[in-house]
């Protein structure tokens, strides 16, 4: 035997009733609803915390190879139109104008970037919310607890401290929010990416001597 | 008017240094027509780009209306590109992009000229070389003839004062050669132009007042003044003297 279920006849005799089981058996490990709620509160933010630290650093790293890809794209666009910013300089054009330019159309592939992304986001976040499939723990005198954690984000009800000895069921929901903030991050990074994809073309534009541009065999 | 004096061009091929240019001297007179004949690889484009102010000769001098082009700043080198040379190519280089009318455009635009003025003029520029009819064509939409038009509308739309143009008509058939190098013919009589051709075609070059023969970066040219449009064309190596 290595458990015994105990039922005190009223939430005030708890203490009381643990006290004296403490006395009786003084190597016994005596655990109330308390601190089963707390446990599977404890679980549940836990898991949270995880998904969303998880998500962050995810996030992080899709947004530098985003940039990478971006930059790596935008000097091979610069690289095929060597000849082209040749003749440009052959006009006339300044390098200044020819990196404005070259910055002005990544930036502008930037805000159409971050518009498309932004309608895939609603878009994503409305199937998420809809096909998510819901998540629950269940609490009760036999400490029986499923938990699940929402990766993206999730909402948890159930009035763990009014438990009782009943089994009570907390259900956990996945959302995507999709808030001002995040649609504003969103464009801002896209422009910050066209930004820095532009930089980097244009300084390649800009360092091309016109005669080695207008020679490059295509 | 330009004079080269003692122009020299080296490349460095990896560790091995190529002579591109060996001491040209030239003298291209004022609404003079010139051209210049010789095997590839032998400097006739690097001689070109340096009078073009796209390049920079290792050492001699290039001036043009009495400005030492190789004493000059990138910036001021790309203000004498915008307003006083223009360039056609072999190959047209026009944006492909861009209709004709926005290809020419474009050489407006380093002189700030308001976008209508731009466009009109583009399109006057296209109808004097026969092409109004062609002004919202991609390159990709127009024949070779028709594209190296609008590239010689696109060097002229500025009104430059030089025309150096590598290779005009040596991406088209005897036919439409004729057409472009009787265009440019009529072009540099109507507009006084100081016009340099580096070609490989006889017939072409023949066009010119004078001809020029650049052999392993040496130039051999008459030195003697050039006849006039009226004289009829140059007869070719027979009057060549090497120079240098």
């Amino acid at each position: 035997m290595n458990a015994v279920y105990v039922t005190a006849a009223s939430a005030a005799d708890i203490p009381a009733v643990q006290n004296e089981i403490a006395a009786a058996l003084p190597g016994a490990t005596i655990t109330d609803q308390d601190d089963l709620a707390h446990e599977v509160t404890g679980s549940l933010t836990s898991t949270a915390n995880l998904a969303n630290d998880l998500g962050t650093w995810l996030s992080v790293v899709v947004l530098i190879a985003a940039f990478t890809v971006a930059s790596l794209l935008t000097m091979a666009a610069v690289a095929r139109r060597v000849r082209e910013f040749g003749t440009l300089k052959a006009l006339g054009w300044r390098s200044s104008r020819i990196v404005g330019q070259v910055m002005g159309e990544s930036i502008t592939i930037g805000i159409f970037g971050g518009a498309a992304g932004i309608g895939l986001g609603y878009a994503g976040a409305a199937l998420i919310d809809h096909l998510a499939p819901k998540l629950s723990a269940t609490i009760g005198p036999a400490s029986a607890a499923t938990a699940g954690g929402g990766a993206l984000g999730g909402k948890a009800s159930g009035g763990l401290k009014s438990l009782g000895n009943t089994p009570h069921t907390v259900s956990v929901s996945l959302t995507a929010p999709v808030t001002v903030s995040v649609i504003l991050l969103a464009v801002g990074l896209a422009v910050a990416g066209g930004l820095v994809a532009g930089s980097f073309g244009g300084w390649r534009a800009a360092r091309l001597r016109p005669a080695a541009a207008l020679a490059r065999v295509e | 008017m330009y004079v080269l004096t003692n122009v020299v061009k080296n490349y460095s091929r990896g560790r091995q240094a190529v002579a591109a240019l060996r001491g040209v001297d030239l003298v291209v007179r004022d609404s003079e027509w010139l051209a210049i004949q010789g095997p590839t690889g032998h400097g006739k484009s690097t001689l070109l780009q340096i009078m073009g102010a796209l390049d920079r000769p290792t050492s001699g001098s290039v001036e043009l209306g009495g400005i030492d082009l190789s004493a000059l700043r990138e910036a001021a080198l790309t203000r004498i590109r915008a307003r006083s040379i223009g360039f056609v190519f072999q190959t047209f280089n026009l944006i492909p992009t861009l209709n004709a009318a926005d290809n020419v455009a474009m050489a407006l635009v380093p002189p700030h000229i308001a976008a209508a003025e731009r466009q009109s003029r583009a399109e006057e520029a296209l109808t004097a070389v026969g092409l109004a009819g062609r002004l919202r064509h991609l390159p990709s939409e127009l024949s070779g003839g028709e594209q190296q038009r609008v590239a010689i509308a696109r060097a002229l739309v500025k009104k430059p004062q030089v025309l150096l143009a590598d290779e005009p008509t040596g991406n088209l058939d005897e036919g439409t050669r004729d057409e472009i190098i009787g265009l440019l013919e009529n072009l540099w009589r109507e507009h006084g132009l100081t016009m340099v051709t580096v070609t490989h075609d006889s017939s072409v070059a023949a066009r010119a007042q004078r001809i020029g023969q650049l052999k392993h970066g040496r130039l051999a040219i008459p030195p003697s003044a050039p006849r006039s449009p009226d004289q009829g064309p140059a007869t070719g190596p027979a009057e060549h003297r090497r120079v240098r």
